[in-house]
């Protein structure tokens, strides 16, 4: 009778086994998610590039980056704001109106980058101010933003690339400007081990 | 009956070592292939860093910065913050990463004696030199709107954000191609040529690849009916026989018919009606002695 129970445990343990065999992935922990907040502006721009919809929070830090010339990276929305004021980017305070999670719209975002080049447009503008219309379409014949409705909202990857455009404008003949790549591969292949 | 019993036990344990047995030879299947001999993963080292730059491994993995002389393999994303950039040197070719960019290196193997790279760019600017000559390279920079691929050369810059489109362009020698992911058009970028998304035109891309499908054929109409087809948005003088008329065997006349009172032929025959109504278009003779002057 003895060995019948030690055959049961040992079919018991094989069983064990297969079934454990049978789930590879079982034992594997779960990965484990990025942090919610990026503290870098890498993280934060790269992250921005996902969003369907960029918040005021987004801009204005964003614009911080920018303005700063990326000394201020904060993500702190009051702080960006009184930045943004104290440097004058902020004509009408349109941010200071809005909650954090609000919407960016293409004109808010090109009266943004009007003063941030400090682009005085055409006759209109001059005459009515950075306007929301005007000034998205002096910034489309920049090419800084897209054509479209000064009303639409502005999607995460579109802010990145008009901060990046804007910086362009912003940093030519200077030694910020991106240098074209120069030299040549190495032509070593170095094979992974 | 203890024997009989120790028996079914036995058979038991036999059929659950054997389940098990091919329990466990299962992952061992599901493995992938072993790489072959003349496929080998190669590493792009880093040899410039401006700025925060940070890399990682794998998707999920943390994000670590960058540093010079670091190797990155197949599967690392980069990605650069404000006024950051790097160099990497990925045997065939030397690429730069420009600022607020993310961009995975998908492909880095080396095929026999060609070089397979493949960038894929979800956002941001890049630069690529491409080695010609000493080694045999199959270079592209994917991303989500078109594929540049590149036939050894210098110079190349590719750029996508979302909304704002794509812009390629090659400033130094060779050649490169710009493929439309979308459409499937190809465009050659010659040096000191650029090009973006606009310039394929959606609609007529579509009219090109479809236009052939949806042709009406005309086999079975006549010769006069193939000429009238043609003569759309021309002034070409309608050819006879195709200027309307009434119904065949009917005497009815139309409102736009003038009966000729010596023809007294059939109205369905197609051999009086020649320019003979007012809806005609036909261009009429010039003047006798010429035109004016």
């Amino acid at each position: 009778m003895r060995d019948c129970y030690v055959m049961i445990a040992a079919a018991v343990l094989l069983a064990a086994g297969w079934a454990v065999a049978a789930e590879p992935g079982a034992e594997k922990p779960a990965a484990k998610a990025d942090p919610g907040q990026p503290s870098s502006d890498a993280g934060f721009f790269s992250e921005l590039g996902f969003k369907d919809v960029a918040t005021a929070a987004d801009t204005a830090r964003a614009f911080t980056i920018l303005i700063s010339e990326g000394k201020q990276t904060g993500a702190d929305f009051k702080t960006c704001k009184a930045y943004l004021t104290k440097r004058g980017i902020l004509p009408d305070g349109w941010l200071n109106r809005v909650e954090s999670a609000t919407p960016t719209t293409k004109g808010r975002l090109a009266v943004l980058v009007c003063k941030a080049l400090g682009l005085k447009g055409g006759l209109w503008m001059r005459l009515l101010g950075p306007m929301p219309r005007l000034a998205l379409n002096e910034c489309a014949y920049l090419e800084v933003m897209a054509p479209g409705c000064d009303y639409g909202h502005v999607r995460g990857g579109e802010l990145v690339g008009v901060i990046d455009r804007t910086d362009r404008l912003r940093s030519i003949g200077t030694e910020h400007e991106v240098p074209d790549l120069e030299g040549e591969p190495s032509g070593a292949g170095e094979v992974t081990k | 009956m203890t024997r009989f019993r120790l028996l079914i036990l036995a058979c038991l344990m036999v059929a659950l070592g054997t389940a098990a047995a091919l329990g466990a030879e299962k992952p061992a299947a599901e493995k992938p292939a072993a790489p072959k001999a003349d496929k080998e993963t190669l590493v792009a080292v880093v040899k410039a860093v401006k700025g925060t730059v940070e890399t990682r491994s794998a998707k999920g993995k943390p994000w670590t910065p960058v540093k010079v002389g670091m190797k990155l393999s197949e599967g690392a994303d980069i990605r650069t913050g404000f006024r950051a950039r790097c160099v990497l040197d990925m045997t065939d070719s030397l690429s730069q990463i420009d600022p607020l960019t993310v961009i995975r290196i998908a492909e880095l193997r080396k095929e026999g004696k060609k070089v397979r790279t493949r960038l894929y760019m979800k956002q941001g600017n890049a630069q690529a030199v491409v080695e010609k000559g000493k080694i045999e390279s199959d270079f592209a920079i994917v991303t989500p709107s078109a594929t540049l691929s590149v036939r050894g050369t210098k110079g190349i810059k590719a750029g996508f954000f979302p909304v704002l489109g794509g812009s390629y362009g090659l400033a130094g020698s060779g050649l490169i191609a710009v493929r439309d992911r979308m459409l499937g058009r190809e465009t050659t970028c010659a040096p000191g040529e650029s090009t973006d998304e606009t310039a394929t035109d959606p609609v007529e891309m579509l009219r090109e690849l479809y236009q052939s499908a949806i042709a009406i054929n005309n086999a079975g109409y006549t010769e006069a009916e193939k000429k009238a087809a043609d003569r759309w948005d021309t002034s070409t003088p309608t050819p006879g026989g195709l200027q309307g008329g009434p119904p065949p065997n009917t005497n009815v006349q139309t409102g736009s018919q003038e009966k000729d009172p010596a023809d007294d032929t059939t109205p369905g025959d197609d051999q009086h009606l020649g320019g003979r109504f007012r809806g005609d278009n036909t261009i009429p003779p010039p003047p006798a002695g010429g035109g004016p002057g």
